[in-house]
């Protein structure tokens, strides 16, 4: 009897295994939609249980949650302190953040960490909240100033880079400690993430070469972060700092850090004790939390399941391809990976930390404070069309992918050096094949 | 007996036949056009046609296939009891007809819609001028009827029309007013006192709050005076959720929140399955608000009267001289590609016009209806995700919407021939398989509606525990299935759309 529950047991793992191995294939999950859309399509041959879970998933990342208790029961608890209350505010039609808006003002896409010597801001906690609820007064309100700064090429043209200062104004609840480090972080652009998920540790271990072993001036660090939901150490993938080991994970810390929504994996409301008004204001009304496991599984499924936009005219930029190679961008920038399920996809990362030098040191010590995960480079060039403005690198400083390339430093230095040693022709080759990618 | 009156056609006249009452002659002259007579008045009696190739003459009647199409050298003599115009193209090709097809229907139905909404706004003046229950009543009647004629019209929007185009002249000429006209899911707290879920009174809104006005996220209105200005100023100011105008604000005015929170959280609650909003009449009498809610109710039916004539203008028969000066007519001429002069350049070749409007029917039958209204409020399942969540009219807007697509599909308005279709250009294989879903949908719709009307409304259907439940997620999985047939449908046109073009992923309203 027992030999037969097991004889059961595993064919129900293998069917279920080859389900998945077959269900996608390469078609399913790409799109030929280059238009503002191309980042909001769902993959291909959902049946119509998964697209039911699409469409929730969609309908709670879109429509504002509210404050508590509101007539709308089914999105309260927004806040107390929040920074938006929609997902889509900081990744607007699911592409990428935008710093500062038309007037120069910082948008909502671009939220401060906060931290001392990597522990919390004692009164503000980890991150600055632009809103309150009701009573509650809002934190601050962010504030950067740019510099100019000429970078000159060996052949004479020049490209101005801006470097940002960033302060907070209006503190409501006094001073920050005088140690406080901000940090500040953009919205990243939500393709492909499904895909990232289900590339094998091992693919990506692979590239890792932490005490640089090749002696290429590249290592390449993995971090292993404590996963919430598995209760182990992962690997982690996703966010700037390559700090979230799963999807869920990341969707769960944004609901709460910038939307202040609770759930299983976040179940604390963002007040600091030192915060009254936030500690004492109405809570949600749902079940234990904001956000319930089914609707998380939601949010989590939907952006993990939207497809990425296929290469545009990649083959008119074979030399940029060629380039791309040559000055070493491929080797942190991986072109492509087969994921789990068979898959090859051409993401342009390797999901690593690197040290990109002090320029972009964002002086935050529980990680090297220069180390950054590699950003996948799929769809950058739908940047512009589907956010409306584009902004490069982990705050948004860059306002071209040319400028976001000179910004490299520690590790990419030697290539951002070959860059601009190209000829002009070249250069504008490599960034076109990059924007066809 | 009908005098006899004749009204020779050799040439053809732009605009159409003006029939006389009485019997005419109709036909092509000596030329050897072919025309095609798309839009047959109603009242024609009798047609006798002449072949003057047989010699013969036969009869039928006015909606019979051989007096759809005049051609060379054949008369027909046809009985009018009223006269008027009979819409006649020369040599039509079916692609032509059906955009003749669905431009009659979007200018009739825009007309009746427009018309209901006049008389809502009569009944509402009625009701300000003196609010007791009958004159409540007769308003609520009145919105309800409202919502009978614009539900059919919903199928042209998303098709880059004067409802809601994103861009280009048609946006420019009308301004999109569907955000206006029928936004939802909207934050009644912006508009009015709620009860909250605690059950309490909520206040800082429009109407409690004499002077200026912020809108979360939004800028400063002077809302001293309510007025047609200062709600079009306030509409989805500080995001898409802050919806101030439109049918759904009247219904929030008129019936009030529909309070029944059981679906979601634990709480007291509970008005019933069979009942909507409750909203006390002595909101307009006696409530220390009661002159704001009136101008409110004013203001924004006489915004929603001034956006439909837009809407309608633009799908105007008679079509201005100049569109950049007067838009009235262009999108109707544009689509029909009847459009002159320095206006040519707007016409729309018939393949973009038939994309888009299928690609449209698509969206709009499983993006739209399916997935946002549909599906969102089943599955979440919450009663502020139904479309009419005050007067628990959803049932009808569900049914009405679907049966705008099925109009234009099938060539019909209020149950009667409009001329070709594109269904009558299917293949028979695709033809059954629409049918099927057809038929499977007509039933869904039709539980849904028996249930509504007799044990309950939408929002107690979508509950888990209703039997209804299940019947509601098949409907709409139906629904997506057969707006994934307009790719089928297209391609029986040579119109290429493929799926995604029927997969609007962005069309949730926020």
């Amino acid at each position: 009897m027992r030999k037969v529950l097991i004889l059961f047991l595993s064919l129900i793992t293998v069917l279920s295994y080859s389900l998945a191995s077959t269900r996608l294939n390469s078609s399913d999950i790409s799109t030929n939609d280059n238009s503002k859309k191309a980042f909001s399509h769902a993959l291909k041959n959902l049946n119509n249980d998964e697209l039911d879970k699409f469409i929730l998933g969609k309908s709670f990342f879109r429509i504002p949650w509210v404050e508590a208790p509101a007539a709308t029961t089914a999105r309260d608890g927004l806040g107390p302190l929040f920074s938006s209350n929609t997902c889509i505010n900081c990744h607007p039609k699911n592409g990428a953040g935008v710093a500062v808006n038309k007037k120069g003002e910082l948008t909502r896409s671009l939220v401060l960490r906060l931290s001392i010597h990597g522990e919390n801001e004692p009164t503000y906690g980890t991150q600055l909240s632009l809103n309150g609820t009701f009573d509650v007064p809002y934190e601050g309100k962010p504030q950067v100033s740019y510099k100019e700064i000429l970078n000159t090429y060996p052949d004479g043209s020049i490209c101005s880079l801006r470097k940002p200062t960033y302060t907070i104004i209006d503190l409501q609840y006094g001073a920050l400690h005088k140690n406080t480090v901000i940090a500040p972080r953009i919205g990243l652009a939500l393709i492909g993430l499904g895909l990232i998920e289900r590339i094998p540790e091992s693919a990506i271990l692979a590239n890792s070469d932490e005490g640089d072993q090749n002696k290429d001036g590249i290592s390449g660090r993995a971090n292993y972060v404590y996963s919430l939901e598995k209760k182990k150490n992962m690997l982690g993938r996703f966010t700037w700092k390559a700090s979230a080991p799963t999807v869920k994970q990341q969707v769960a810390a944004a609901f709460n850090n910038d939307m202040g929504l609770t759930s299983h994996l976040f179940p604390n409301e963002n007040c600091t004790d030192k915060q009254k008004e936030c500690l004492n204001a109405p809570k949600g009304r749902g079940d234990k939390f904001d956000v319930s496991k089914a609707r998380l599984d939601a949010v989590t499924y939907y952006v993990s399941s939207l497809k990425i936009p296929t290469q545009r005219n990649a083959k008119k930029y074979v030399n940029g391809a060629k380039i791309f190679k040559q000055i070493s961008c491929s080797k942190c920038h991986v072109p492509s990976f087969i994921t789990a399920d068979n898959l090859t996809i051409h993401p342009f990362s390797d999901f690593l930390l690197h040290d990109m030098g002090k320029g972009l040191s964002d002086g935050k010590l529980k990680l090297n404070a220069n180390e950054w995960r590699t950003p996948p480079l799929w769809g950058i060039g739908l940047y512009k069309k589907v956010s409306g403005e584009a902004n490069y690198l982990h705050d948004g400083r860059a306002r071209s992918i040319e400028e976001a390339i000179l910004w490299h430093g520690g590790e990419a230095k030697k290539s951002k050096e070959k860059f601009m040693n190209l000829k002009k022709e070249d250069r504008q080759e490599l960034i076109s094949f990059m924007r066809s990618i | 007996m009908a005098s006899l009156s004749f009204a020779t056609i050799s040439a053809l006249e732009a605009g159409g036949y003006n029939v006389q009452k009485g019997w005419n002659l109709l036909g092509t002259g000596l030329s050897d056009t072919e025309i095609s007579v798309d839009n047959i008045i109603d009242d024609v009696e009798k047609v006798f046609l002449y072949d003057s190739a047989t010699g013969k003459w036969s009869s039928a009647t006015s909606s019979s296939k051989e007096f759809k199409t005049i051609g060379s050298g054949k008369g027909f003599w046809a009985n009018s009891t009223n006269g008027g115009i009979v819409d006649a193209t020369t040599s039509s090709t079916p692609k032509q007809s059906i955009l003749r097809t669905y431009a009659d229907i979007a200018t009739q139905n825009y007309n009746d819609a427009y018309n209901d909404a006049v008389s809502l706004k009569t009944a509402i003046e009625a009701f300000v001028a003196s609010p007791t229950n009958t004159t409540l009543q007769v308003a609520k009647d009145a919105w309800l009827n409202s919502r009978e004629s614009y539900g059919t019209t919903e199928i042209f929007r998303l098709s880059e029309g004067p409802i809601d185009a994103e861009k280009g002249w048609v946006n420019i000429a009308y301004g999109a007013h569907e955000g206006q006209i029928n936004a939802w899911p909207l934050d009644e707290n912006l508009i009015d006192y709620t009860i909250n879920a605690s059950g309490t009174r909520t206040s800082g809104n429009i109407i409690d709050t004499r002077g200026k006005f912020t809108p979360t996220g939004g800028t400063e209105i002077d809302t001293t005076t309510i007025s047609v200005a200062s709600l079009t100023a306030l509409n989805e100011n500080g995001g898409d959720a802050n919806v101030a105008t439109g049918y759904h604000a009247i219904e929030f005015l008129l019936w009030g929140q529909d309070q029944d929170y059981s679906s979601f959280i634990t709480d007291a609650i509970t008005n019933g399955a069979l009942t909507a909003g409750q909203r006390a009449v002595t909101d307009y009498t006696t409530d220390k608000n009661a002159d704001r809610r009136k101008a409110y109710l004013q203001a924004s039916t006489q915004k929603l009267v001034n956006d439909l004539k837009v809407v309608k203008d633009a799908w105007d028969t008679t079509t201005s001289v100049d569109c950049s000066i007067d838009a009235t007519g262009c999108y109707r001429g544009a689509i029909l590609g009847i459009l002159t002069g320095a206006d040519a350049s707007k016409n729309i070749s018939e393949d973009s016009a038939l994309k888009t409007i299928m690609g449209g029917m698509g969206v709009f039958i499983k993006s739209e209806l399916a997935n946002e209204r549909i599906a969102v409020a089943v599955l979440t399942p919450s009663e502020e995700d139904e479309h009419s969540c005050f007067s628990d009219n959803t049932h009808r807007d569900i049914a009405l919407n679907y049966q705008g697509f099925i109009n234009i599909l099938k060539g019909e308005y209020k149950g009667s021939s409009k001329g070709t279709s594109l269904y009558s250009q299917l293949n028979s294989s695709t033809k059954n398989a629409i049918d099927a879903l057809i038929k499977k949908i007509d039933a869904g719709i039709a539980s849904v509606n028996s249930v509504a009307t007799s044990t309950e409304h939408f929002d107690y259907q979508i509950k888990s525990t209703s039997s209804q439940n299940r019947v509601i997620i098949t409907m709409k999985n139906d629904m997506r299935a057969l707006g994934d047939k307009m790719v089928e449908v297209a391609s029986t046109l040579n119109v290429s759309i493929t799926e995604d073009d029927v997969t609007d992923s962005d069309e949730t309203k926020i």
